[in-house]
């Protein structure tokens, strides 16, 4: 059986991954989206991989994700500190009924 | 009473470290809005422009000229509003030794001078450009059909499409009937400016309702072809052929 401390934990660190996941998204959302508008810059430090249609079909794929992803983290976040939070209290409850 | 201790402990903790995300979230949310209502190709109408003899007004051809912002009651773009954003940067075409050329099924393939291009029936027009990049510029355009440039060199039967060759490489097509449909312009003007180099000095392709890309930019050669599956240089790269606005902008999709 998991305990409370234990699924605030998991919870932790799942949030965490969307976390880094979201800003590897991102990332890579700013870096497609200066292949549009910078396209010659981008291609010529990409060795011709993103050039601007490349760069145009990967940022339409991408802006989902990130938006699922993001939203996701924040989701979780919430979740988390709620569960956090709602721990804390009965603790302070039990410290209540034994002091 | 608890309750709200409590959400409001979590906001306190939260708040710091979220609230750039929180942004974030919306700001992408209201680009995917914006995104959501693409472009409206409006109708663009066609003006006959009055024939002016360059001698008939020494004085005008001395003066500078003044960029139009507003026509027949609507606003336009300023020729400023452009992004520069050609597959080998602004070119600089000489009218020294220019040549407009008309090749490939043709009845008689033609080399005309910059004068020899303007030396016909003008007409202008409001047209908006769309970029594939999210802006667009309304201008108007002052130009030659390009019908009326074909139908000098006589096309053959076979051919199907006209191919935009530039002065930086670049090549896009448009096929004839649309050119033949919507009269389309090869322009030299735009809002009463001798297009700047920048701009694509000498000639434009005004290619209303289509993605900026079709709107191929310093013209040297227009040839005719009867091969449906020519892809110019971005089409090479996955947008679409057609580049309608109302279509995908990808090839496939």
């Amino acid at each position: 059986m998991l305990n409370r401390r234990t699924v605030g934990r998991m919870i932790r660190n799942v949030g965490r991954g969307f976390g880094w996941t979201a800003l590897l998204l991102l990332l890579f959302t700013m870096l497609t989206g200066y292949g549009i508008s910078q396209f010659r810059i981008v291609s010529g430090l990409t060795f011709e991989i993103l050039n601007k249609a490349v760069s145009h079909r990967l940022h339409h794929y991408v802006e989902i994700p990130l938006l699922v992803v993001t939203l996701t983290h924040v989701g979780i976040a919430v979740w988390g500190r709620l569960v956090a939070s709602r721990g804390k209290e009965l603790g302070h409850e039990g410290d209540d009924a034994h002091g | 009473m608890r309750e709200m201790m409590r959400m409001d402990d979590v906001w306190r903790r939260m708040k710091g470290k979220y609230v750039v995300v929180v942004l974030l979230t919306g700001l992408l949310v209201g680009a995917a809005l914006a995104a959501c209502g693409g472009p409206e190709p409006g109708p663009a109408e066609v003006t006959v422009v009055p024939e002016v003899s360059p001698s008939a007004s020494p004085v005008a051809s001395e003066l500078e000229a003044v960029e139009v912002r507003q026509y027949q009651g609507e606003d336009l773009s300023s020729i400023d509003d452009f992004r520069e954003n050609a597959i080998a940067g602004p070119q600089d075409v000489s009218l020294e030794g220019y040549r407009l050329e008309i090749t490939g099924l043709v009845d008689s393939p033609l080399a005309l001078t910059y004068d020899q291009v303007l030396d016909r029936k003008q007409y202008e027009k409001v047209v908006t450009l769309h970029c594939v990049e999210g802006w667009d510029a309304t201008i108007l355009w002052e130009g030659v059909l390009l019908e009326d440039l074909l139908e000098q060199a006589g096309v053959e039967d076979e051919a199907i499409i006209a191919i935009f060759h530039a002065a930086d490489g670049y090549t896009s097509s448009l096929t004839l009937d649309y050119v033949r449909e919507n009269d389309i312009m090869l322009a030299y003007k735009m809002n009463g400016v001798t297009l700047p180099p920048e701009r694509g000095f000498p000639f434009q392709v005004v290619a209303e309702s289509k993605w900026g890309y079709k709107w191929v930019k310093w013209v040297t050669e227009i040839e005719l072809s009867a091969d449906a599956d020519y892809r110019g240089y971005w089409e090479s790269y996955g947008y679409n052929s057609d580049g309608d606005l109302s279509g995908s902008m990808f090839e496939g999709q």
